[in-house]
């Protein structure tokens, strides 16, 4: 009986699972004399949607992918995060009332727990998402504050990146196979 | 027991056949379906946790990397001094070369002020440079064209050109009251203004 209990209990969340296919994501950091965007492209994500309009996500990237077209500075980047200990930039969460596959573009909020240099931060990050390929395309945009995520800004001739940093997405899904 | 299994039971009824059974790693951990907070969804496989050798690397990788930062910080400030530096030399050596062979009466009254800069600047250029060529560099970056690259470049020219400046700064001092040593002061002029110009170069490229 305990033993159904327990199948019951631990039975998989119903679902279609998608894919990440491609996508970028994309830090831009802001320094008194430049601007510096850093991409990934070599992104890993899933994102589970449920019959009742719930869907989880999670997508991350190796910090070591980012490129800002700069060797020295994304090697930076990587000091900056401490990317020994913390390989990854993450982003994970649940959004409702949004049922795949899509009829047309929709706006939904993603209740999302953020993961950089090891801290992790809750936030509602408001997503776009439309019909693409046969899945759903994903882009999204919110900012960060790097002394939150305990970053050690880096700085060019002694002044400092601002605290402000944006993090994009642009996002493809496919369904699973 | 009987009414929380029928319970169990009739929930799962109630909800629709599923389009597809998500891997075992895509499952949820302990959460109850529809109620998983943000942090609890974990869709993709986990990282292996690193073994005691992999933690050690790391230790070691991150001193490396703290080594690092603060030479290159100091790298800066040097690089900004160098700059300042080199600029004070350039200034008193066409002082000084006008007071000489400009018609400025050959008084003399810039050379101290030149070779005194100018002793300071390469040591300072030296320094500089030391921290940049020692600092620990731990972590692989791919050789390619970039504001690096480009402020690398110039400092080597930079180099060469304080090299060359050395050499030809002795040769020329030791050529006093030969015709010869107009020559000599004007070759160390063009290099003393490229050396000065690649060092502004390699500075200003980084601010791109």
């Amino acid at each position: 009986m305990l033993a159904l209990v327990a199948f019951l209990l631990c039975a998989p969340p119903v679902g279609q699972l998608y894919e990440l296919r491609q996508g970028t994501l994309t830090y831009t950091v802001v320094h008194k004399l430049h601007e510096v965007r850093g991409t990934s492209r070599q992104l890993e994500g899933r994102a589970l949607a449920q019959p009742d309009g719930n869907v989880r996500v999670q997508v991350r990237a190796k910090v070591a992918s980012f490129d800002s077209g700069n060797s020295n500075r994304d090697a930076h980047m990587r000091e900056a995060t401490h990317d020994a200990a913390h390989p990854y930039a993450e982003v994970k969460g649940t959004m409702s009332g949004v049922r795949l596959p899509l009829n047309g573009p929709q706006d939904a909020t993603l209740r999302a727990v953020v993961e950089l240099n090891g801290e992790k931060q809750s936030r509602d990050v408001p997503v776009k998402l439309e019909p693409a390929n046969g899945g759903v395309r994903v882009t999204f945009s919110f900012p960060i504050s790097l002394d939150g995520f305990k970053v050690e800004r880096p700085e060019l001739l002694l002044i400092k990146v601002d605290d402000k940093a944006m993090i994009a997405g642009d996002l493809q899904f496919g369904a699973s196979k | 027991m009987i009414a929380l299994l029928g319970a169990l039971v009739l929930s799962m009824q109630g909800t629709p056949p599923p389009a597809e059974t998500p891997p075992a790693e895509a499952r949820p951990q302990g959460t109850e379906q529809g109620q998983v907070q943000p942090g609890d969804v974990e869709l993709l496989p986990k990282a292996a946790a690193p073994d005691l050798e992999a933690v050690a690397r790391q230790q070691q990788i991150e001193g490396q990397l703290q080594t690092r930062r603060k030479m290159l910080q100091l790298h800066q400030v040097g690089g900004m001094l160098t700059l300042a530096s080199l600029g004070a030399t350039v200034i008193f050596g066409q002082l000084n070369y006008i007071d000489k062979y400009g018609g400025g009466g050959d008084t003399g009254q810039w050379e101290n002020w030149h070779r005194f800069s100018a002793y300071t600047s390469a040591a300072i250029f030296a320094g500089t440079a030391a921290l940049a060529i020692f600092a620990p560099s731990p972590l692989e970056k791919p050789m390619r064209l970039d504001t690096v690259m480009l402020h690398r470049i110039s400092m080597g020219i930079a180099t060469a050109g304080m090299v060359t400046q050395i050499i030809l700064g002795i040769v020329t001092a030791s050529k006093g009251g030969e015709v010869s040593q107009r020559d000599f002061a004007l070759a160390h002029q063009i290099v003393g203004y490229t050396t000065f110009a690649a060092t502004a170069v390699g500075f200003a490229v980084l601010t791109f």
